[in-house]
């Protein structure tokens, strides 16, 4: 007899108990969970007298105090070992206040017939055209080998950001028997996704959207992201406030039609709305590159003669290419915001310029992954699953309102190359980078 | 059955426990440490380890941490006779520490007893973390229990300040969500209420939705 063997029979127990509790004797319990009679009584006995059963006045059982207090769990973490003071709110503080998106409480449709596993996943990506794209692709393998008892394969497909290019993929994905499909939709003005994509819900597949969505909210069955508009309008209130409501400011976005740029533009703008003497001079896209940032930065110091106070980034992506234009042109660097990438953190504290950074989570990828399991294992979700992003600021740069998760130079890694994105999680192990 | 195969069992289930409490601390990121913190051999430890998680009562976040997983989970609430929640409160839990900087927490009451489920730890000066069981006692008897500011005792008699706003509830027990509170002021408790009263709306709806989808 082994701790293996009974701790499997332990959660078999809990479970027969769980499904159907004040039901069963212990005979039953016993033969549902497949238990030899000796040792599933001695168990059942053993979880008994630890709190884990309780009898009923009908001799039957049912979960007890112990299975009750099963649920303590801390939702994230957070570094026990840095926590900031918090000042209260004044009046005139910008309120900090997030909407919560409507479709974290609505329910996805339970996948009613799903072949039972292991199953083949197909991930039609928008593309790998940045570091974060590819730590996100680094992150779905990880998971992949995590879940090799659940998921035997996953078939990938490149679409270059082009809608056109990746319908035709989804449908060789299809065409490959897939059992579930993940996608991170390329930026799709047209809707040309729409219809193919609304035929696959209907038709019972799980479709995973992750990071970018589908224009339409009918054409996926659950939607894996961060909160664009918490990394928007937090990036943008830090920004205010670190230049005490007052100067000019540039705003770098990502790729023009990608849905968290303009949910990430939409709420950084929503923000500064609140501060009237903060002037928004410009506005630039920059596909999420450092050679977009680059040159946005250099063509708007070569119209306005002058380093603006403040650069906003939605992600250090292109802030990186951004801090680099300032410095070949030797003005001095505004504080910037954006994350994600490793250079970014690298280059700014080098630097010793002020940022602040949320990093939108690679880690995503994974998150995907798990949700097509549970999908495929006939669990209910939400339509909408975020995953959480961290504040991660240098020392010194805390602001009224915006306060350090993560401390940037705990956080930054001097070992690791510059387009490493950090946010990956495990997956960063063994990338060999 | 001899006494030391009955005594096996319980050291299978306080294995069990070991490693379900080291998951819960959130701060282990490899099976050593974990094997290395719960005092299990290593041969052995793996092997749990490995059940464990493929039977989902552990699992691991972004960040490759372990914690509780969500047969863990769906067998506290099965407990509590609540089905289905913990989805629906993570987003929760997660906006009203970033509104509030404080702990919010998800929580069972009954015989005067109130046992914390999730929770999400608030930042700054007013964090506040659960007692190691997540078990509290009301200074009084409350019945019904309305949304309020209460005072609880843990089980070393120290006094925990907290919002209470209830969700749903039958005879034996009634789902609450709440803020620890570290304060004794009652400066922020108007503001606090607010918010955790309109997020428990939000949460009801989101239940109603759930089994309006079982019923059909």
């Amino acid at each position: 007899m082994t701790d293996v063997t009974n701790i499997e029979r332990i959660a078999k127990i809990l479970k027969v108990v769980g499904r159907d509790p004040a039901t069963f004797s212990i005979s039953d319990i016993v033969k549902k969970a497949q238990l030899g009679r000796s040792t599933g009584f001695e168990l059942i006995r053993a979880l008994k007298e630890r709190g884990y059963l309780e009898e009923t006045p009908r001799k039957t059982l049912q979960l007890g105090k112990s299975a009750r207090s099963l649920g303590l769990c801390q939702i994230e973490s957070h570094s026990s070992k840095f926590h900031f003071g918090v000042p209260r709110m004044h009046d005139d503080q910008v309120t900090t206040s997030l909407d919560l998106a409507p479709e974290l409480f609505q329910r996805a449709q339970p996948i009613k017939k799903a072949p039972p596993g292991p199953w083949r996943l197909g991930f039609a990506n928008a593309s790998s055209s940045n570091p974060w794209r590819a730590a996100l692709l680094n992150s779905v393998y990880h998971s992949i080998k995590v879940h090799s008892s659940e998921v035997s394969e996953i078939l990938y497909s490149d679409a270059q950001d082009d809608p056109v290019v990746q319908l035709s993929q989804i449908d060789e994905l299809i065409d490959t028997g897939i059992d579930a499909l993940l996608i991170s939709a390329a930026p799709d003005k047209q809707g040309l996704l729409t219809d193919r994509l609304q035929d696959l819900t209907r038709q019972g597949l799980p479709v995973i959207a992750v990071d970018r969505r589908p224009s339409d909210k009918d054409c996926f069955t659950t939607f894996v992201t961060a909160s664009d508009e918490l990394l928007g309008r937090f990036s943008a209130l830090w920004l205010a406030e670190h230049l005490k409501g007052k100067g000019r400011v540039w705003l770098l976005s990502g790729i023009q039609n990608a849905s968290p740029t303009q949910r990430r533009l939409k709420a950084a703008k929503k923000v500064l709305r609140y501060f009237p003497d903060i002037v928004l001079e410009a506005h630039r896209y920059t596909d999420w590159t450092a050679n977009g940032g680059y040159e946005a930065s250099r063509n708007l110091l070569k119209v306005y003669r002058s380093a603006p106070h403040g650069v906003w980034c939605d992600s250090g992506l292109q802030g990186v290419g951004s801090i680099r234009a300032f410095m070949d042109a030797k003005e001095i660097i505004p504080p910037h915001t954006g994350g994600d990438i490793n250079g970014m953190f690298r280059l700014a504290l080098k630097q010793k310029i002020s940022f602040c950074a949320f990093d939108f989570p690679a880690a995503m990828g994974s998150k995907a992954i798990d949700v097509a399991v549970s999908l495929l294992e006939g669990h209910s979700l939400p339509r909408r699953i975020e995953v959480p992003v961290a504040a991660i600021l240098p020392r010194g740069a805390e602001t009224r309102s915006i306060k350090a998760d993560v401390i940037a130079e705990k956080y930054v890694r001097w070992d690791l190359a510059d387009d490493v994105i950090l946010s990956q999680g495990v997956a960063l192990r063994g990338s060999g980078t | 059955m001899t006494s030391s195969q009955k005594n096996s069992y319980h050291k299978s289930i306080d294995r069990f426990e070991y490693l379900l409490d080291a998951a819960r601390s959130r701060e282990i990121d490899t099976p050593y440490k974990l094997a290395q913190i719960t005092g299990i051999p290593q041969s052995t430890a793996y092997r749990q380890i490995a059940l464990m998680e493929k039977l989902r009562l552990i699992s691991r976040d972004m960040q490759g941490r372990f914690m509780i997983g969500p047969e863990s989970l769906r067998l506290a609430n099965k407990a509590w006779d609540i089905q289905d929640i913990e989805v629906l409160a993570e987003p929760i839990l997660r906006f009203i520490r970033i509104q509030t900087r404080q702990t919010g927490f998800l929580g069972f009451v009954a015989n005067g007893d109130i046992q914390l489920g999730l929770y999400s730890i608030g930042l700054g000066c007013r964090f506040n973390k659960p007692t190691k069981s997540g078990l509290y006692h009301f200074l009084d008897v409350i019945k019904p229990l309305t949304s309020g500011r209460y005072d609880l005792v843990d089980d070393d008699g120290l006094r925990q300040p907290v919002i209470l706003c209830p969700v749903v509830g039958n005879d034996h027990r009634e789902l609450v969500i709440g803020l620890l509170k570290n304060d004794q002021k009652d400066e922020t408790t108007t503001d606090d209420l607010a918010l955790v009263t309109d997020v428990v709306n939000r949460f009801r709806a989101g239940l109603a939705l759930v089994s309006q989808k079982t019923e059909s």
